[in-house]
């Protein structure tokens, strides 16, 4: 059973070569995650961001080189999603227990920390206010938190 | 597409014609230099989807016209069409992977060679493969075949044709990427339009866990390569931001 899941900020990091440059130490760590998995796993949620930017690419005529490279590197990718197991009665559990904490977790990070409870796997990221959001929830169990440098 | 000229270059359709009594041949000399004129097509100028989909439509037209009269005039026994078809198969990799050697369009045509095996030769009594056999053997009609399902991958072979052409005309490779890179990009779609049918061509499903995460590596790196700040900014402007409350 693997172990970790990216968010979109932690996936784009892997082709991000200016964020490598900024925040290599992120960028090292996100690598030796997928490696441990020996695979790369990430929320459909994340997938259906990264395809928004892929469509806008093609619509923008950007090379055939660009747009097939990315599309490897998407159809190579471990897809987790939320329609098994109830997976969107804990999305749906998450929202209302988000609401009354109090807590601001956006719409899509909701449905990818849900992912990751679904899943039992740890959410290997770097963004701040979903790192304190999760805390802020107990959720530190599914949580592989950075910092962006 | 047919048993015949599926996996014919022009230069292989020469080869082929030369084995043929001189009257024969005679037949059917306006075969190399017809397939040649469309597969130009694609290596000069904008090659946009209409220019490869009408470029395929009328490789189709001379492919039909040509297996029709080379079928009745029986160059090859039928027994041996199997044979010859996995021969060609290898000689269309061969040439394809030692010239793409060590750039990352080589990962898609491997993938997309992948694909042409398993639908050709590995999967060549599936329904799909065998209703198109069908369409070839008993009717001169085209046009069925142009709405074939397959079609997406018949343009991904026309690609690598022109492919082959502009390596006998020695262009580099590096000129060349981004037109294998878009007979990568046909076959995608057709294979992911077959796996909502239920029929899985994908190639990396065949590969072991090692295998499959050594081509993913590989792949984050290709794309590094070529992103560029501009075409990150827009994939990051695509996220969801949208508040929960």
């Amino acid at each position: 059973m693997g172990l970790y899941l990216l968010d979109t900020n932690a996936f784009t990091a892997l082709y991000d070569g200016r964020k490598a440059e900024r925040a290599p130490r992120f960028h090292t760590t996100v690598r030796e995650r997928i490696s441990l998995d020996g695979e790369l796993v990430i929320p459909t949620f994340v997938l259906y961001e990264a395809r928004r930017g892929l469509e806008e690419l093609k619509l923008r005529s950007e090379g055939a080189k660009k747009i097939a490279r990315f599309e490897r590197l998407l159809q190579s990718a471990t897809i987790l999603g939320l329609d098994a197991n109830n997976g969107w009665l804990v999305a749906a559990k998450l929202w209302a227990w988000n609401k009354a904490k109090g807590t601001n977790i956006q719409e899509g990070d909701l449905l990818v920390v849900a992912t990751a409870s679904l899943h039992k796997r740890k959410l290997v990221t770097a963004d701040q206010p979903l790192i304190e959001a999760m805390r802020a929830l107990g959720l530190d169990r599914i949580l592989d938190a950075h910092l962006l440098e | 597409m047919s048993p015949v000229s599926a996996m014919l270059t022009p230069s292989d359709l020469e080869r082929l014609l030369d084995r043929l009594p001189a009257e024969q041949r005679a037949r059917f000399r306006w075969a190399p230099e017809r397939f040649r004129q469309i597969l130009d097509r694609l290596l000069i100028g904008d090659v946009t989807p209409e220019v490869i989909h009408q470029a395929t439509v009328e490789f189709i037209q001379a492919g039909v016209a040509l297996d029709r009269d080379l079928i009745a005039a029986r160059p090859i026994p039928p027994e041996g069409l199997a044979e010859n078809e996995w021969d060609l198969y290898q000689s269309l990799e061969d040439k394809l992977m030692t010239y793409f050697q060590g750039l990352p369009a080589a990962a898609g045509i491997e993938w997309t060679l992948g694909v042409l095996r398993k639908y050709y030769v590995e999967d060549a009594h599936s329904p799909m493969s065998r209703e198109e056999a069908e369409i070839f053997a008993g009717s001169t009609d085209e046009a069925k075949y142009i709405k074939h399902p397959s079609l997406g991958l018949v343009r991904a072979q026309v690609i690598f044709f022109a492919l082959l052409q502009a390596i006998e005309r020695g262009i580099p490779p590096e000129r060349l990427e981004d037109l294998a890179e878009t007979a990568y990009l046909e076959a995608r779609q057709k294979v992911d339009f077959m796996a909502i049918q239920g029929i899985d061509f994908d190639p990396l499903r065949d590969l072991t866990p090692e295998e499959r995460f050594a081509k993913v590596l590989q792949y984050i790196d290709d794309l590094r390569e070529v992103m560029t700040p501009e075409a990150i900014d827009v994939i990051s402007r695509a996220r969801v931001t949208s508040p929960i409350f």
